[in-house]
């Protein structure tokens, strides 16, 4: 089952393009949208969140039209959405902020607002700071308040742009369990980090300069750098993409062969570089 | 209970809500109501908590607060009927039961029996409840000079059966 | 006070309602008296009931006490969560209050005092409600502007109201003021219509322009057109200058309709034009 489809999404700000030309569509799951900053992974994700619209390209989310304004209204009201950069009201309390977005998305009666609101705070873990003022409360605790918002009402897809970022291990962790508690529900989250990835989508879009270099499942990822990883106690390598010493004293290279190496297994996050760095190599060469 | 204890509050919620929450069931059939009313209560006890001085008994002081709580939503909704709680009297209560009567309201556990369900509710609600006629009248759905007249009569049967 | 308890099967018969009123009333004159069997009553609610209830307690003293603002537009009929966003909305907290307050009044009593200059207030009081809406539109001061606009009933009933939050108190100051300034008769045709329209043009021109541009654009325009036209009907800008009776050409009829004209115009195009998706900034409105 599809639930969220782009078509050859393009986007430009100013002079400069953001997307050019994306394709993909995924379902219920968690997909994660992997790339290097400036990639594009935000623009995309404000695109799907309905709050840009694209320059060209088609985009249907539960089989509706952002374009169209009843169907966008109808996407908003089954939709959850984190934003990279989710600003507050200092002077609201936790509970107020939220209670506040719950108004916005039609939770209108009161006492059942407020349960739901106790509900999602609870769920990230600041039911003991509700009351509290945003402005007292740490970087973390904000994001969590943004990821609580976004969970409001049960959205059938839930679009979180880093929502990792600024958590510490233990909060990640709870994260983790939290977004992939839930079935049938479709996830889309940005992130830089491939341990994410690694442990929570079951499918992955990797982004570059503003298009989709790769979309399947981690594992094929990591076979991207399928005989191209090699573990060698030298740091000189002209044909590795990238190298970089490990906690253990040795080499990593991913790339081509340095002299005296071991081939070793390659991860998702060797994929990934060899991806990013063979994009990069053909761009220039272009 | 100072502000910002809220297990303070827990532990009387735990204490209480269940008891309350029963009770209250047996005036209002409205399970939707009961279980407003429950929390409305304990907003109201964590609101009101300066005011319980400590003298008097809380579980007297939390219903005070819930039966008139549950008073308030019949005068903001229309009236939900009172369930006629229980018509069928087992055939014979148990010599437990008859103790139980007896202990806690003396020879008036028998007389109240012999009351008519009308009398007997109003006695129940301005009594046992511990409400005003007017109050009485509202949980009732019934005139206020009604509650009037059948407690009159139902002292005069009860003074009639005790003496 | 007793050393009686209740056997578990009379409190299963109490809690089921299998108990005449007799009866339950002994028992519950028991529980009031009896922790022991308070404790043993508790069973018989179910555990997910009370939780829930206790959840909807703690919900209940998180959630903000409405402020005698919001309880004044509940009372005046409006809806609980709209009088929320409504009083929730930046364009109503106290600084934005205070600071036009600030600047109507110093225009007032510039304008009142003797050989005072009521040329200042023409041209400042049908800007507020410009400013006003300007702020209620402008995404940018809304630090949240983002998780808002996704929900559903960010658009246009958003706007509308915050407009209106927005609008309304600024009106209301510039209403009092304008009495203080050119006396009861004139001070409403002196500058509510041009206000409005003022208002609705940079609403329109939203969808060209940000609509802080457009807001600022028109502050200039309109306060070198108040000068001008002063100028022209007295004569000489030395005399504007110096301060002079509000018999400007503002006040005449046809001024008035104009103003009247643009402002249907332009709310006409705001409404139609500017607030369509896409267009307002490049967003989904």
């Amino acid at each position: 089952m599809t639930t969220v489809r782009f078509t050859d999404i393009t986007k430009r700000f100013a002079t400069t393009p953001a997307l050019s030309g994306v394709t993909a569509a995924t379902g219920p799951g968690i997909t994660g949208l992997l790339g290097p900053n400036g990639a594009g992974k935000t623009t995309l994700l404000r695109i799907l969140a309905t709050v840009l619209a694209p320059d060209h390209g088609r985009v249907e989310i539960l089989g509706l039209d952002p374009g169209d304004r009843e169907e966008r209204t109808e996407i908003r009201r089954r939709l959850g959405y984190l934003p990279q950069e989710a600003g507050f009201h200092p002077r609201f309390t936790a509970f107020e902020f939220v209670d506040y977005v719950a108004i916005l998305k039609e939770l209108d009666d009161r006492r059942a607002r407020h349960a739901e609101v106790h509900r999602v705070l609870e769920v990230v873990g600041l039911g003991n700071v509700a009351g509290k003022r945003i402005k007292t409360l740490s970087g973390g605790m904000r994001r969590r308040l943004g990821l609580a918002q976004a969970l409001l009402a049960r959205p059938e897809v839930l679009l979180l742009d880093e929502p990792t970022a600024g958590l510490d291990p233990e909060q990640r962790l709870r994260f983790r369990q939290l977004v992939s508690g839930e079935h049938g529900r479709t996830v889309v989250l940005s992130t830089h980090q491939t341990e994410d990835v690694a442990a929570l989508c079951s499918r992955v879009v990797v982004m570059d300069r503003g298009a989709v270099r790769f979309d399947g499942t981690p594992a094929a990822l990591a076979r991207v750098a399928s005989g191209r990883v090699w573990i060698a106690d030298t740091e000189a390598s002209l044909g590795a993409a990238v190298s970089w010493r490990t906690g253990d004293g040795r080499v990593r290279h991913v790339g081509n062969a340095p002299a005296g190496a071991e081939i070793a297994a390659p991860t998702l996050e060797d994929g990934y570089l060899l991806l990013i760095h063979q994009n990069r190599t053909d761009e220039e060469a272009a | 209970m100072r502000s910002g204890d809220r297990a303070a509050l827990a532990t009387l919620y735990d204490r209480h809500a269940p008891w309350l929450t029963l009770r209250l069931a047996r005036r209002c059939a409205d399970r939707g109501i009961v279980d407003e009313v429950v929390q409305d209560t304990f907003v109201a006890v964590w609101r009101g908590a300066a005011r319980f001085t400590g003298q008097g008994d809380v579980a007297a002081w939390v219903w005070g607060i819930g039966i008139r709580r549950l008073i308030d939503h019949f005068r903001k909704r229309r009236p939900v009927p009172v369930e006629s709680v229980s018509p069928t009297r087992a055939a014979t209560a148990s010599a437990e039961e008859e103790l139980l009567l007896a202990v806690e309201h003396g020879d008036l556990g028998g007389a109240l029996t012999k009351l008519s369900p009308e009398l007997r509710a109003v006695v129940q609600a301005t009594v046992l409840d511990g409400l005003t006629t007017r109050e009485a009248a509202r949980l009732l759905d019934i005139p206020a000079g009604t509650v009037k007249t059948r407690m009159m009569r139902a002292r005069i049967q009860l003074r009639e059966a005790l003496s | 006070m007793t050393t009686w308890h209740a056997e578990p099967e009379l409190l299963e018969r109490y809690a089921d309602g299998r108990t005449d009123d007799v009866l339950a009333a002994s028992v519950e004159a028991h529980l009031l008296a009896c922790a022991q069997c308070r404790g043993r009553v508790a069973a018989q609610v179910p555990a997910s009931r009370l939780r829930v209830n206790w959840d909807a307690v703690v919900a209940t003293l998180d959630a903000p006490t409405p402020g005698p603002l919001e309880r004044l537009l509940v009372r005046s009929g409006l809806r609980a969560s709209t009088a929320r966003l409504l009083a929730a909305t930046p364009t109503l907290r106290l600084s934005w209050l205070a600071s036009i307050t600030l600047a109507l009044a110093f225009a007032a009593v510039a304008a009142t005092r003797p050989g005072g200059a009521p040329l200042l207030f023409l041209a400042l009081a049908p800007l507020v409600p410009v400013v006003a809406v300007a702020i209620a539109f402008n995404p940018s001061l809304d630090p949240s502007s983002e998780m808002v606009e996704a929900t559903p009933v960010a658009g246009l009933r958003l706007l509308f109201l915050r407009t209106l939050a927005s609008l309304g108190p600024s009106i209301v100051l510039a209403g009092v003021a304008g009495r203080l300034a050119a006396g009861p008769g004139e001070s409403l045709a002196l500058w509510l219509l041009p206000a409005l329209a003022l208002s609705a043009l940079s609403l329109a021109l939203a969808s060209v322009v940000p609509i802080a541009t457009a807001a600022s654009a028109l502050g200039v325009l309109w306060t070198s057109g108040v000068v001008v036209a002063e100028a022209a009907a007295r004569g000489s800008l030395a005399a504007v200058a110096s301060g002079g009776d509000v018999e400007s050409v503002l006040v005449h009829l046809p001024a008035q309709l104009l103003a009247g004209a643009v402002a249907l115009l332009a709310a006409v195009v705001a409404t139609r034009h500017s607030l369509q998706p896409g267009q307002q900034n490049r967003r989904h409105a």
